[in-house]
């Protein structure tokens, strides 16, 4: 079976104006795969590749071998998908505007799984969806998204609005989906939210593609922070002998603070704090942020995404 | 059915609900305008020949500009209801409606950030877009209805000339007329990213071509004007008076079916940028 999602090339410009360039990777069945970048990057730009709704200047976009712009709606009965921003111009409940969207896919037993999202959310389906909060509406948003039983999710920014019990809620949904075999393709600029799920990451940035990779290996050769607090004052030389250890700064008057860019193994650090008056350590979680966190510290090129 | 007549049918059951209010409300009040001119017509049929006087005083171009021909007689129902209600006010108020919904069609999705969504359902745009059309043509069909039907009620009651296939003669001329200004704001709508702007722009067309037709009213030496408006393919009179369809009214339909499928190409076609 083709791929959730192949990406070849694709380019897109605004006249003169850069969207994106020369993106390509491959999403893999099954995975969820976090598409990460500051604002402005080109995340939206390429979604829209994604449902149809721009023509790429070259290069092609697939979902399940189908091209994206020749064939959208084919491609687009794949998906379920979340916009960034979620409007709705209908003056209906949310309830009218869920059987609305179900309605075209009536062979995917909708109804019952809007149901079971709408309390999992705890989504009032009976009011109108011009009366709700951003919120709620990014909840119709994801209700919507869920409940064709598609098998690949495309969710851009899909916790913007929701508190952080919902966005828990969401998160423990898309592993459930996961689990089912379904692939997720989730955009987002929070490090943290894509972090907790993704089993691979993307990063875009100035509308070219910076890495991509499983977010195993990402956290495998990242650095982490640790900070050690010394019992007295002692030489940390052991420590700037090892090719592990980067960038020891001291964080404290008396010399008794100090922290350390630590990558694997771990070994030889433990080895060497050993021999010195370790009173307390603090080691950080293994995130993406310690590794993606300089592409988001430089300027972004925001001119290009609409 | 096919999935695609059932996406189609889908969008226009949506459209057209989303639609009814507004179009409830120009049938009501454009039946209800219509009534009351019915109401005053005895009173006029009765001072018709000073009014005439009057009138005959006026330019053609002046008289054409409300709606007015030559042969003008206010004394007849079907003059009196053309020259008050179907000539003039029906044009601008029925436009109005046709601009405006026509215009929403998807520069108001665009406009309101909901094109995303909307796009996201598994169909081809065209269909979705036809969906639209569908609901836009079933509003005017009521508003032409309402105010057809009072036209021909009307006459029955205050003993007019206006025989039922009259009646029916007008609802297809006022219909023709909405379809062709709903058919240009459709080709603008497929192709603007606001909806705003769709509508001036189908506003300015029509304008422009009533502007044509007055010119050409005028003066002999702009008379070629009348050929590039399409309100010289709009004969209520004709309609009224003759009780059959102009020929010219075919030019009605036919732009409106034309800008209509403009417009469903241009979308199925188009790269939007949002």
């Amino acid at each position: 079976m083709p791929q959730p999602v192949s990406i070849h090339k694709l380019t897109r410009y605004y006249g003169e104006h850069r969207g994106i360039i020369d993106v390509s990777f491959n999403v893999d069945e099954g995975s969820v795969f976090g598409f990460l970048g500051p604002n402005g990057a080109g995340k939206t730009t390429l979604i829209r590749h994604l449902l149809g709704i721009l023509k790429p200047s070259s290069g092609e976009a697939r979902i399940f071998g189908h091209d994206c712009w020749a064939e959208r709606a084919t491609v687009t009965g794949f998906v379920g998908f979340l916009p960034s921003d979620i409007q709705f111009q209908e003056h209906m409940t949310a309830q009218g505007l869920l059987d609305f969207y179900g309605q075209f896919r009536p062979e995917s037993g909708y109804r019952e799984r809007m149901a079971k999202l709408a309390e999992r959310f705890a989504l009032d389906l009976s009011r109108s969806v011009h009366e709700l909060s951003s919120g709620n509406r990014q909840k119709v948003g994801l209700v919507q998204a869920f409940m064709h039983d598609a098998p690949l999710l495309i969710l851009d920014e899909p916790t913007t609005g929701l508190d952080p019990l919902m966005q828990q809620e969401f998160l423990t949904l898309v592993g459930e989906e996961r689990e089912r075999g379904k692939t997720i393709f989730l955009s987002s600029h929070d490090l943290h939210e894509v972090d907790r799920v993704a089993t691979h990451v993307g990063l875009i940035r100035g509308g070219e593609l910076a890495t991509v990779d499983r977010i195993d290996d990402v956290r495998a050769r990242q650095q982490r922070r640790m900070e050690i607090m010394l019992a007295a004052p002692a030489s940390l030389d052991c420590l700037r002998q090892l090719a592990t250890v980067q960038d020891i700064t001291q964080i404290d008057a008396d010399g008794l603070r100090f922290e350390l860019r630590v990558s694997r193994p771990l070994g030889p650090v433990l080895k060497a704090l050993a021999g010195l008056p370790v009173e307390d350590l603090i080691y950080g979680v293994a995130d993406l942020e310690s590794v993606f966190i300089h592409y988001y510290n430089e300027p972004a090129d925001a001119e290009a995404e609409t | 059915m096919s999935a695609g007549t059932r996406a189609e049918l889908l969008m226009a059951r949506r459209a057209t609900t989303s639609i009814s209010r507004t179009a409830l409300w120009f049938a009501l009040g454009l039946a209800v305008m219509t009534a009351l001119m019915v109401a005053f017509f005895p009173s006029i049929r009765s001072s018709s020949a000073e009014l005439e006087d009057a009138y005959s005083n006026l330019p053609d171009g002046l008289m054409e500009a409300f709606g007015v021909g030559a042969e003008f007689d206010l004394g007849r129902y079907s003059s009196f209801m053309n020259a008050e209600m179907l000539g003039l006010v029906f044009p601008i108020a029925a436009g109005v409606f046709a601009i405006m919904q026509g215009a929403a069609t998807v520069a108001r999705e665009i406009e309101s950030g909901s094109i995303s969504l909307w796009l996201s359902i598994p169909t081809e745009r065209w269909q979705l877009l036809l969906g639209k059309i569908v609901a836009v043509l079933a509003g005017s069909v009521l508003i032409a209805g309402a105010t057809a039907a009072v036209v021909g009620i009307g006459s029955v009651i205050v003993d007019g000339d206006v025989t039922l296939a009259a009646t029916l003669s007008v609802f297809a001329v006022l219909l023709g007329y909405m379809v062709a200004t709903g058919g240009i704001a459709v080709a603008c709508s497929a192709l603007a990213n606001e909806r705003g702007r769709a509508a001036a722009i189908a506003a300015a067309i029509v304008l422009v071509c009533y502007v044509a037709k007055l010119i050409a009213g005028f003066s002999d030496t702009f008379d070629w004007l009348r050929y590039l408006s399409l309100f010289s393919a709009y004969n209520s009179l004709s309609a009224l008076q003759d009780g059959a369809i102009p020929p010219a009214t075919a030019v009605l339909y036919g732009v409106g079916i034309a800008g209509a499928i403009f417009g469903l190409i241009s979308f199925q076609r188009r790269d939007i940028v949002i």
